[in-house]
């Protein structure tokens, strides 16, 4: 057996057959071969092209009858690349004049083919070089014979009760593996706060990020525990070990069915404050989960993910049935944040500015939306559509000056009378917020808070802002401190900014769904809070059991704590005295 | 050897689906075929040769055909690009 160590994610013990997905990395060998050994060489890589053909021709077999058409062109494209003369005869001449092994042969004519199509003017044809490379790829794991599959839409395999092994999971991927019964995964890269994580928490499942390449000890079909709460995963355990997990699980699901008796009390504090509890969602698919935990709304439906695994962006009346099915099946306040692209979130399909929009710095979120209003009016009005249905409000990102909510204020505005004057039905009363996760918003919060209906506290970028850490880079992730003193006295005076103005703030970041926190923000004066729905009823059971008159000095004494590990153990106190007061 | 100059009429030019099915219509035959457009000579066989040479709409590209079924080869060729590679526009 043998034990590996990462950061654990979500609340609960995976155990499965491990899926080992292809890394993107593969260490190509060079060795040379005598001119006697090049038929056979040739041979040999004839046999891994036919390979390769015959696992396209299984994935055009298996594509489900309501494929898009064009993915079965689109692997009938590869094939012929896979069968293209400049490849293949190419190769082969490599191969005979340079006397190389057949991978070294393959990667230097690809390396050849890539560096024509990065001097097209074209992006469209450029970003074929894509295409290039996975054919090329999947060649070289033929030659090499490594065993490893792929995750894209055309993977029809039965995941069930698998544990997916990879060295990074895109957010894409990650939404391909939404329904396919996956037990949990692994990563090499990653840390609890990547955008991986929050997705892995939002799908319920364990994790196991950032393993640092001891993922390649993990062989297809190994049996998994993987340990989300300690983060570890342990390969191919004992039969006594497994059995010990076992009843782990077991109690890990009597704690769940437990809590599950809180879903109907009233979120109320010891000493009668309420609490509103909603939940953060990227799909309706979670619908449910929001309705099990009795969630008083959705605080923040991330709706980038409409966006994702596709080639074009979604047009207004789609995005309108998105968000109507939405309002309509929950029955509850919505509140629709518009998209939040760019960072560690990349869509498929190009979009005006893209490369700048990669940096956590450049242009994302409301800067994009507010430099191409032809993204933003159609979500836009597909929202305010939406809100004719039921209670709506608007969620803007990223805002970080005032000039920014002038603007997107200006914009609502004309789009509203827009759709007046055509006689399409909305709310005139529509709510909108700005997202509070820029460090210059923070701090004048107090004026923003004048312009705005509702404010809500992104925590996740609020911190990576002001403590200048790259939240993806998980070399300097020991550096993120929620409760930095900085990072406090910035939530403490958005609340406040709110209190004056007379309008609500929320607090939607991974903080509000982390118990260790709940007493904290309750001091600081936190009233909304909005979650991933599986958090939900933690937060509740340790929020019924808190009086919040009696937090002040202790929270007081952890703004001011003169060094992190002090604040640490305060925050500790803070939370037993939560077990006392039961 | 026969040679003939001939527009690219399609919206998308020479992209990846109408590259597709230029390299099938000409592996349909056995005649070499081979494209010249910008300074640059393509393999008709080679669907990334065709990429690369990314003749967008109104290109006009010079097709050689070289073997014992060429007018055959040609004539499906032309047919496919005067035919907007059957994507309608």
């Amino acid at each position: 057996m043998l034990n590996l160590f990462g950061s654990g994610i979500g609340r609960g013990i995976a155990i499965g057959s491990a899926y080992v997905l292809k890394n993107s990395d593969i260490d190509v060998p060079q060795y040379s071969i005598s001119k006697e050994d090049t038929r056979i060489e040739i041979a040999r890589f004839r046999v891994a092209v036919s390979n390769t053909e015959k696992q396209y021709k299984k994935i055009l077999r298996q594509l489900p009858t309501d494929a898009p058409k064009e993915s079965a062109a689109f692997i009938n494209a590869h094939m012929m690349m896979l069968r293209d003369p400049l490849l293949i005869n190419e190769s082969e001449k490599i191969i005979e004049h340079d006397l190389v092994n057949a991978e070294h042969a393959v990667s230097e004519q690809a390396t050849n083919i890539i560096k024509m199509f990065e001097k097209m003017q074209d992006p469209y044809l450029r970003d074929k070089k894509t295409d290039v490379q996975n054919i090329i790829n999947r060649l070289l794991r033929n030659l090499l014979g490594i065993v490893t599959h792929n995750l894209d839409e055309f993977n029809n395999e039965d995941l069930s009760g698998k544990v997916i092994v990879s060295k990074d999971l895109s957010p894409a991927e990650t939404m391909i593996l939404k329904d396919r019964k996956v037990n949990a995964f692994v990563t090499d890269l990653g840390s609890q706060i990547s955008h991986t994580a929050i997705i892995a928490r939002s799908l319920h499942l364990p994790a196991v990020v950032g393993l640092h390449g001891s993922s390649r000890y993990i062989m297809d079909n190994d049996i998994l525990i993987v340990d989300g709460m300690r983060g570890i995963i342990l390969v191919n355990p004992s039969t006594k070990i497994l059995k010990e997990y076992k009843s782990k699980q077991r109690r890990i699901r009597e704690r769940e069915k437990k809590l599950s008796n809180l879903t109907k009390k009233p979120s109320k504090t010891k000493d009668g404050k309420t609490v509103r509890l909603m939940a953060n969602i990227e799909s309706v698919a979670e619908l449910k989960a929001v309705k099990q935990a009795n969630a008083w709304g959705v605080g923040l439906f991330r709706t980038e993910y409409l966006f994702m695994n596709r080639n074009t962006a979604p047009a207004e009346a789609e995005q309108f049935k998105a968000y109507k099915r939405l309002v309509t099946q929950l029955g509850k306040p919505v509140v629709i944040r518009t998209m939040d692209i760019g960072g560690d979130k990349q869509l498929d399909f190009d979009y005006p500015q893209k490369n700048s929009s990669v940096s956590p710095l450049g242009l994302r979120a409301v800067r994009l939306c507010l430099n191409h209003t032809e993204l933003f009016k159609p979500q836009l009005r597909a929202i305010l559509r939406a809100s004719a249905f039921g209670k709506v409000s608007i969620l803007i990102p990223m805002v970080s000056n005032l000039d920014e909510i002038n603007q997107v204020l200006s914009i609502i505005k004309q789009t509203k009378s827009e759709l007046k004057r055509e006689g399409v039905k909305f709310d005139p009363r529509i709510q909108v917020g700005g997202m509070i996760e820029v460090p210059s918003a923070a701090i004048i919060a107090d004026l923003i808070a004048q312009k705005l209906d509702f404010l809500s506290i992104g925590t996740n970028d609020l911190i990576q802002y002001t403590l200048a850490i790259d939240r993806v880079d998980d070399a300097v992730n020991y550096l993120y401190d929620p409760i930095h003193p900085a990072v406090l006295n910035l939530i403490k005076g958005i609340i406040k900014a709110g209190e004056k103005a007379k309008i609500p703030v929320s607090l939607c970041g991974e903080m509000a769904g982390d118990v260790n926190y709940t007493r904290l923000l309750l001091g600081l004066g936190l009233k909304n809070f909005s979650m991933e729905s599986a958090y939900l009823l933690d937060v509740k059971e340790i929020l019924l059991k808190t009086n919040t008159k009696r937090l002040n000095y202790q929270v007081k004494q952890i703004l001011n704590a003169d060094n992190p590990s002090k604040a640490r153990d305060l925050l500790t106190k803070l939370n037993e005295r939560t077990s006392e007061s039961r | 050897m026969i040679e003939k100059e001939i527009q690219i009429i399609n919206k998308l030019g020479l992209h990846a689906r109408a590259a597709a099915k230029l390299v099938s219509t000409a592996n349909r035959f056995g005649s070499r075929t081979q494209l010249i457009f910008g300074g640059q000579t393509a393999d008709a066989k080679s669907i990334m040769s065709v990429m690369i040479l990314a003749a967008s709409q109104g290109s006009v590209i010079t097709v050689l055909c070289e073997g014992d079924d060429q007018e055959q080869a040609m004539q499906a060729i032309e047919e496919l690009i005067n035919g907007y590679f059957d994507e309608g526009e």
